[in-house]
C-alpha cells in the first residue's frame, strides 16, 4: 500500500473551543497511518483571512501534512470566519497568542503535547510569540514577517490605512486610537526622512523590538526557526539591513538554528499560484528535515538560504 | 464527524460537519434556533477570491437569521473551501449537485417545511438553478453576477491590475483567459486558479436563463456608490417583472472590491438586516 501525498476530508474533523471568552473554529487533520505525535498549527495573516487561507493553501497544506504523519490545526482567529468575536483591528505587536494557547491545550487533550507552528505574516509574529511561550513547540516557519509593524502600514499606503481605519472604525474609531495614530505619524515622519536622504534610504535598520525579543526567546530556547521571504515583497531587504542591527546580534547567536529563505514570488499576499506550491513544498520538507529522522529531498524552488549575518 | 457550539445568550446553535461519502465530502455548517427552526435558507457562496471576502458577512447573516427562528445551512462546494476534491473538477453541474445535497440536508436535519435560497455573486446562479427544485421557494440574490462573461472578464482586468500595481511577473500572464484556459492550464488570477471546467459550463449561461420564466419571490440585494441599480440588475429586474415575479430591490451604499479586497470591504449590516427581515417575511421565522 502506497502512502497518498495527500489525505482528504474523511480525516478532517472540525472544532471549537473557548479562547479568552470567544468560541475559535477550527478543522483538525489526523494522519491515517504512522502518526509521529507532532501537530502542526497553521496561522494566516491579518485582514479576516479565514483558516482556508488564499486558494485553500491551508486545506491543501494540512492534508499533505497529515500524508506525513502529522496531526494539522488550522483555525480562524476570534472574530474572524467561523470564530465569535470581534476584531477592533490587527496590530503586528499584538499578535493572537490567546488562540494559540488554547488550540494546544486543546491537541494536548487529543494526547499530543508536540507541535510545530507555520505563520505568514500577523501569524508568523504570532508563531514567534507562542514558541517562547508554548513548551513544546519543536519548529516555526515564519513567512513574510515585517520586521516592522509598521511595515504592513507601508505595504497599504498612507491613503489606505487611513481609510482601512474609517472604513472598519469609523471616525470615532480613529479618535480613540491615539496611540495608534501617534504611531502612525512617527512612521510619516520617518518615510519624510528616508525620501530627503534619497535612494538606499529604505534599508532602515529599524526593527521591532517585539521580534527581536520573540526570536532571542526562540534562540535560547534553540527551536530551530526558518524565515520565509519573496522576492517581491520587500520584506527580505528590510529584514536583511535589521541585520546591521539588534536583529543581527540574535541571529549571531542562534548557532544556525534560525534560517532565512527566499522563494520567489509574492510571498505576502500569495497572490500567484507557483509560490502558494513552492512554499507548500517548502514547509514540507523544511519541517521533515527538523522533525523527522530521515527525510526525503523535495525540490523547492528556493533561490537563497541563509543563516548568518552578511 | 461533527462538531456543535451552542450560544445560550442568543439560543443558537452551530453544527460543523462534512456531508457525503470517501473522498467526496463538502463541508457545511448549519446554524439552528435552539426551539425548531420556521424554515430554513441554503447559502450559496461565491468562488475563489469572494469565498474569502464574504466570508465573515455570511457567517454572520446565518447567526441572525438563526436568533430570529430560522435555520441557515452554508456549505463549500466541491473544489472550493473545506470540501474535498480539487478545483480542476468543479462545475456548474457539480455546484448546483452540491447545492441540492445541502438542500436535502438542512430538510432532514431541521424539518423545515419551507426553504429559501441565497446566492452570492456567481452562487447566485447555482441557486437559481437549484430553485427549480423547490417549487415557489424565496430566491435571495446578494450583488448577483448576471454574466458570467463578465465575471470572467472582471477577473481578467483585476489581475491585469494587479500586475500594472505590483510589477508582478509570476504567475499571471497578460492575454485573456480563454487563450490560456486553452492551453489546458488554470488562468492564475491573483493566486486562485480558474479552471477550464467551470469557465466552459459558466460561460454561456446567464442569470435570467437559469432563473427561468416560473415566477418566485426574489429579493435583489446591490452594494454599489451609486444609488440606481447597475443596468445589469436594472435588465435582470425589468424581465423578472415582466414574467410576473414579485421582485423586491434592497440598495445599499458601499464599494465592494471582491478580488483586491484586503478586508477593508466589510458588509454594512444593512445588507443582513435587509436580508433577515425579508426572508423571515417569507418563512415565518420570529423572534424568540
Amino acid at each position: 500500500m502506497t502512502t497518498p501525498e495527500s489525505l482528504t476530508a474523511r480525516a478532517e474533523q472540525p472544532v471549537y473551543f473557548e479562547a479568552g471568552g470567544e468560541t475559535v473554529f477550527g478543522i483538525f487533520t489526523r494522519p491515517e497511518r504512522a502518526p509521529k505525535g507532532i501537530a502542526v498549527i497553521l496561522l494566516q495573516g491579518a485582514d479576516y483571512i479565514t483558516a482556508l487561507n488564499r486558494n485553500r493553501l491551508w486545506v491543501r497544506l494540512a492534508r499533505r501534512l497529515a500524508a506525513r504523519g502529522y496531526h494539522v490545526l488550522r483555525l480562524d482567529y476570534h472574530g474572524v470566519g467561523e470564530s465569535t468575536g470581534v476584531v477592533d483591528y490587527f496590530e503586528l505587536e499584538r499578535p493572537f497568542t490567546e488562540d494559540v494557547e488554547a488550540a494546544v491545550a486543546w491537541i494536548r487533550r487529543q494526547g499530543i503535547n508536540s507541535f510545530a507552528i507555520v505563520g505568514v505574516c500577523f501569524g508568523a509574529s504570532t508563531a514567534l510569540s507562542c514558541g517562547g511561550r508554548i513548551e513544546g513547540v519543536r519548529a516555526i516557519v515564519a513567512c513574510a514577517h515585517p520586521v516592522h509593524h509598521l511595515e504592513m502600514l507601508q505595504e497599504l499606503g498612507t491613503v489606505g490605512y487611513l481609510r482601512r481605519i474609517l472604513q472598519t472604525e469609523g471616525v470615532n474609531g480613529v479618535l480613540a486610537r491615539s496611540r495608534r495614530m501617534k504611531s502612525y505619524r512617527t512612521f510619516l515622519a520617518g518615510r519624510l526622512k528616508s525620501a530627503r536622504r534619497g535612494a538606499g534610504a529604505g534599508r532602515s535598520r529599524r526593527v521591532s523590538p517585539l521580534l527581536v525579543a520573540q526570536l532571542a526567546r526562540v534562540v535560547d530556547l534553540q527551536i530551530p526557526t526558518m524565515f520565509v521571504y519573496g522576492t517581491e515583497d520587500g520584506y527580505h531587504e528590510r529584514f536583511e539591513a535589521a541585520r546591521e542591527g539588534a536583529l543581527g546580534d540574535v541571529l549571531d547567536r542562534a548557532n544556525g538554528t534560525v534560517e532565512v529563505t527566499l522563494l520567489e514570488g509574492p510571498m505576502h499576499e500569495l497572490t500567484a499560484l507557483g509560490v502558494q506550491d513552492a512554499f507548500m513544498a517548502l514547509a514540507e520538507s523544511w519541517l521533515g528535515r527538523h522533525l523527522e529522522p530521515s527525510p526525503p529531498d523535495v525540490a523547492t524552488g528556493v533561490l537563497a538560504v541563509g543563516g548568518r549575518r552578511r | 464527524m461533527t462538531a456543535i457550539h451552542i450560544d445560550e445568550t442568543a439560543k443558537f446553535q452551530e453544527e460543523a460537519a462534512f456531508l457525503g461519502q470517501d473522498d467526496a465530502q463538502i463541508y457545511t455548517c448549519l446554524h439552528a434556533p435552539l426551539q425548531t427552526p420556521a424554515g430554513a435558507l441554503v447559502m450559496c457562496s461565491s468562488a475563489h477570491a469572494e469565498l474569502q471576502e464574504n466570508y465573515r458577512s455570511e457567517v454572520l447573516l446565518a447567526r441572525l437569521l438563526a436568533t430570529r427562528g430560522l435555520a441557515a445551512l452554508r456549505f463549500h462546494y466541491r473544489g472550493f473551501g473545506h470540501s474535498d476534491g480539487d478545483g480542476s473538477d468543479a462545475t456548474f453541474q457539480s455546484m448546483r449537485a452540491d447545492t441540492l445535497a445541502a438542500i436535502e440536508q438542512v430538510q432532514a436535519a431541521t424539518g423545515a417545511a419551507r426553504v429559501a435560497l441565497l446566492g452570492v455573486r456567481l452562487g447566485a446562479l447555482i441557486a437559481a438553478s437549484a430553485a427549480h427544485e423547490l417549487d415557489d421557494a424565496p430566491l435571495v440574490l446578494w450583488q448577483p453576477v448576471a454574466d458570467p462573461a463578465r465575471y470572467f472578464r472582471d477577473a481578467t482586468r483585476a489581475r491585469r491590475v494587479h500586475r500594472l500595481r505590483s510589477d508582478a511577473s509570476g504567475g499571471s500572464s497578460g492575454g485573456s483567459l480563454a487563450e490560456e484556459l486553452g492551453r489546458g492550464e488554470p488562468a492564475d488570477v491573483l493566486g486562485y486558479p480558474l479552471h477550464r471546467a467551470l469557465y466552459e459550463t459558466l460561460a454561456r449561461r446567464t442569470l435570467a436563463q437559469e432563473l427561468g420564466p416560473r415566477p418566485r419571490p426574489i429579493l435583489l440585494v446591490q452594494m454599489s456608490p451609486r444609488p440606481q441599480l447597475d443596468p445589469e440588475h436594472a435588465r435582470l429586474v425589468e424581465a423578472l417583472e415582466r414574467s410576473g415575479a414579485p421582485v423586491d430591490v434592497k440598495l445599499v451604499s458601499a464599494e465592494p472590491a471582491w478580488w483586491f479586497a484586503r478586508g477593508v470591504t466589510r458588509t454594512p449590516p444593512a445588507v443582513s438586516r435587509a436580508i433577515a427581515d425579508w426572508v423571515v417575511a417569507r418563512l415565518g421565522g420570529e423572534q424568540p
